[in-house]
């Protein structure tokens, strides 16, 4: 019987343990969750916060799902790997030996090293357990204003949340749009001008210098050109870094990194790694891509390899990351803007009523889009990028 | 974006399993299908469907009646943040409800009755009791005419036009024989195909019967090329979906079209005159959003009279007309079509005009309780052709 050690229980791992079963129904399944918490829908969270769904529906599996997969799951963190004895230590000091491990441990919100970071009422916001102690703190200290840095998608996602709480928000971005990793200047101005239009206040090139505060709870953030954003509460923001600190020394890792092949196989045998942690080493160079369903799409390719199958992921088979921003679903797809001119070109398809859908175009061929306020065309594109098509359907075609 | 459409087309046997599988991946739970969803999943959460969705089980409970009641109007598709299509992953569960024989009883006496289970004897007793039907009843004088010497016939010839009718030539809407009728008066090189054996396969796919589906698909594929038109034109949303399908599965060469996109072709000869009546006008689900087309019909109907629009209108809005899984919940239907009538009554319109002759069975059913008109837009120009 083969054991399986999955570290990890998010989209990446859960998928692999799901794969794994379905391909070795006798398989000792093992997955150490650090965070605590069953299988729950990362993305949703903001749902949660906004309370469009209940606390029971964040979960993505029914309550017996551990029960009829047969998994063991151990409510740890992994603290170390060694993988010439093929043995993952916990952070209780349980030794649990595999033949086959999957590294899923997934990604952690970076905190800045700012003055003031370590305040009561600074959140950062990933996972569960830090927007559920968002939503106690802003009840608790019933408050009234909240800053958020950051503009990318969980910074905007972050203005969305406390708006709806009913809070004056100011959203400090450290460029000159929000969302520039993701949307073109025009899809930015119109998420920005849908935030302005409802009050929330975003200050562009803000570069914090301390987090403010009294008696050792927060009050706002004090940026380096004098100007001090006050907040009763304030979320940080800036991006994520592979939750990898435990690999140090298992020599799995390369400047921190932990890089697998196209088979998600480490420079270690028989372990893999999947989803925000893993960074792929491809033709074209390393490939780390962040979304919910590369995740879910490499950990199921992890699962069906360390059960033998030995299948390529060739890279994600499309990059995709959609949710909803001030009450506009948008969906960024593939390559989602022309930057390089000649042959890769923008084409928009629909600007109208706070909606805007184009595509991108390479030498005529569908390589991305976005779609903002309409989604229509999300599947559309997204299936137009897999099959390489010139045309998004017949009724597309000009 | 009217040009831009979901996937549509993506519904059949060999697509289903692979569109599912991502599509059950790109799921994050936001849940807003089920929120637009007209079949009411109340107290079906996302975990459970899509755990239903890949788990072996057998269905029961909720879900299976959920499932059954699915109509495909792919609301939910629109509605999703993540794009991923619930519409298909629906019909997963629909293949599997059929598989486990755990379909409604409503299921087995719509396929009983319309012969789809292949007996040629009830088929064949079946078009023999239409015809009588037509040939003895007076007001089915159309009917007798233009539609009793097409039902299940063999020998096709080539025409311009296919006036295709598959099953709905049965249905007690004069839509059929208005189509035939128009092609007639308008003097169009054209043939019909109409009766049982030339379903367009679509109730088989909302009963999960993925396999009979693609059968008639095959079947009436086989019966197009035998026509070869330029045009095909159905007044049935499902029919023109099944020819959409077809055209790109056999890689075909005709235009599909909806009653209201051919009538607009002849828009000129046809010299609709416009009356002071004020109509509201229900979407089609499968045309206004799955196949993106909301403007063809608006367009003939404003020749005729004025629109107001519902607030459930438009590719995002369009509302089901409750032909549900195949009648499988008649009380929910029921429910719908009493608020989508209020709905209409709103406008201060007294006739609500569809293109889509499932439409026009479907509301017809509790039309008398609301006061509410329904009407074909075909029959709005068939009656203006026709007026002494």
């Amino acid at each position: 019987m083969t054991r399986y050690v999955i570290t990890g229980m998010g989209v990446a791992g859960a998928e692999a343990a799901e794969e794994i079963r379905r391909r070795d129904p006798d398989g000792e399944i093992t997955i150490l969750n650090g965070e605590g918490t069953p299988f729950y829908f990362r993305p949703a969270l903001s749902w949660l916060l906004k309370g469009e769904i209940t606390a029971g529906e964040i979960y993505a599996r029914p309550a017996d799902w551990v029960l009829k997969r047969n998994l063991t799951v151990i409510n740890e963190k992994a603290v170390s790997v060694n993988a010439g004895s093929k043995i993952v230590t916990t952070e209780s000091g349980q030794q649990i030996a595999y033949d086959k491990l999957l590294i899923a441990a997934g990604a952690q919100a970076v905190k800045p090293p700012w003055p003031g970071i370590g305040l009561r009422g600074v959140f950062t916001y990933r996972t569960l357990g830090s927007a559920l102690a968002i939503a106690g703190h802003v009840k608790h200290v019933c408050a009234k204003t909240a800053v958020v840095v950051g503009g990318g998608i969980l910074g905007v996602e972050l203005a969305d949340i406390f708006h709806h709480m009913g809070l004056a928000v100011t959203l400090a971005i450290r460029g000159e749009r929000i969302l520039s990793l993701l949307f073109d200047e025009t899809a930015s101005s119109i998420v920005s001008r849908r935030m302005e239009s409802v009050g929330v206040k975003i200050v562009t090139n803000a570069n914090v210098k301390s987090i403010a505060g009294n008696d050792g709870r927060v009050s706002g953030v004090e940026l380096e050109s004098g100007e001090t954003l006050a907040g009763d509460i304030v979320a940080v923001a800036v991006g994520s870094t592979p939750d990898a600190g435990f690999l140090q020394k298992s020599g799995l890792t390369q400047d921190g990194h932990l890089i697998v092949n196209d088979r998600l196989e480490t420079m270690a045998q028989d372990v893999y790694s999947a989803g925000d942690i893993a960074v792929i080493d491809t033709q074209n160079g390393f490939v780390h891509c962040r979304t919910w369903l590369t995740a879910a799409e490499q950990g199921r390719m992890a699962g069906a390899n360390m059960t033998g199958a030995g299948l390529p992921f060739g890279g994600a088979k499309s990059f995709f990351n959609a949710s909803t921003a001030f009450g506009r679903p948008y969906a960024a797809i593939g390559r989602f803007d022309a930057t390089d001119g000649g042959a890769i070109q923008n084409r928009v398809i629909s600007h109208s009523g706070g909606a805007y859908v184009k595509i991108v175009t390479e030498n005529g061929k569908i390589i991305g889009g976005v779609c903002l306020g309409d989604m229509r065309a999300a599947l559309p594109i997204r299936q137009a990028v897999l099959e390489r098509r010139a045309w998004i359907d017949d009724r597309f075609a000009e | 974006m009217d040009k831009i459409t979901n996937h549509g087309s993506k519904t059949f046997t060999g697509q289903i399993a692979e569109w599912t599988d991502e599509n059950l991946l790109n799921c994050f739970g936001a849940d807003e299908c089920m929120k637009v969803c007209p079949a009411e999943p109340g107290g079906i959460s996302i975990a459970d469907l899509n755990e239903a969705t890949r788990d072996t089980a057998h269905l029961d409970g909720a879900i299976l009646k959920f499932t059954a009641n699915c109509v495909q109007c792919a609301r939910c598709d629109t509605a999703c943040p993540a794009a991923a299509g619930r519409s298909v992953m629906m019909l997963t569960l629909k293949e599997k409800m059929a598989s486990q024989g755990a379909s409604p009883k409503t299921h087995a006496g719509y396929f009983a009755l319309k012969g789809h289970d292949k007996s040629p004897l009830r088929r064949a007793a079946w078009n023999a009791l239409a015809k009588v039907k037509w040939a003895l009843d007076p007001k089915d004088e159309l009917k007798r005419s233009r539609l009793s010497p097409h039902v299940d016939k063999k020998n096709l010839r080539r025409a311009e036009h296919l006036v295709y009718l598959g099953c709905y030539i049965f249905t007690k809407a004069s839509s059929a024989a208005q189509a035939v009728d128009v092609a007639e008066r308008l003097q169009l090189d054209y043939e019909v195909i109409g009766g049982l054996e030339s379903c367009c396969g679509w109730p088989s796919l909302l009963a999960g019967r993925t396999a009979e589906a693609e059968d008639y698909h095959a079947h009436l594929a086989g019966l197009v090329r035998q026509v070869s038109p330029r045009y095909a034109v159905t007044g049935c949303a499902e029919c023109f979906m099944s020819l959409r399908e077809i055209k790109e599965k056999y890689k075909m060469d005709f235009e599909p079209l909806t009653t209201p996109m051919w009538l607009n072709m002849f828009a000129d000869r046809l010299r609709l005159t416009k009356t002071a009546e004020t109509v509201t006008f229900h979407d089609s689900c499968h045309v206004s959003r799955k196949a993106g087309l909301p403007k063809p019909a608006r367009d003939l109907i404003s020749r005729m009279a004025d629109i107001v629009e519902m607030p459930r209108s438009g590719p995002a809005n369009a509302f089901c007309c409750g032909y549900w899984g195949l009648g499988a919940d008649l009380e929910l239907t029921k429910s719908i079509h009493l608020d989508r009538f209020a709905e209409a009554k709103k406008t201060g319109a007294s006739t609500m005009v569809v293109e889509c002759v499932t439409c026009v069975e479907s509301f017809s059913k509790h039309a008398t309780l609301s006061g509410v008109k329904i009407r074909d837009a075909l029959d709005m120009v068939h009656e203006r052709m026709t007026a002494p």
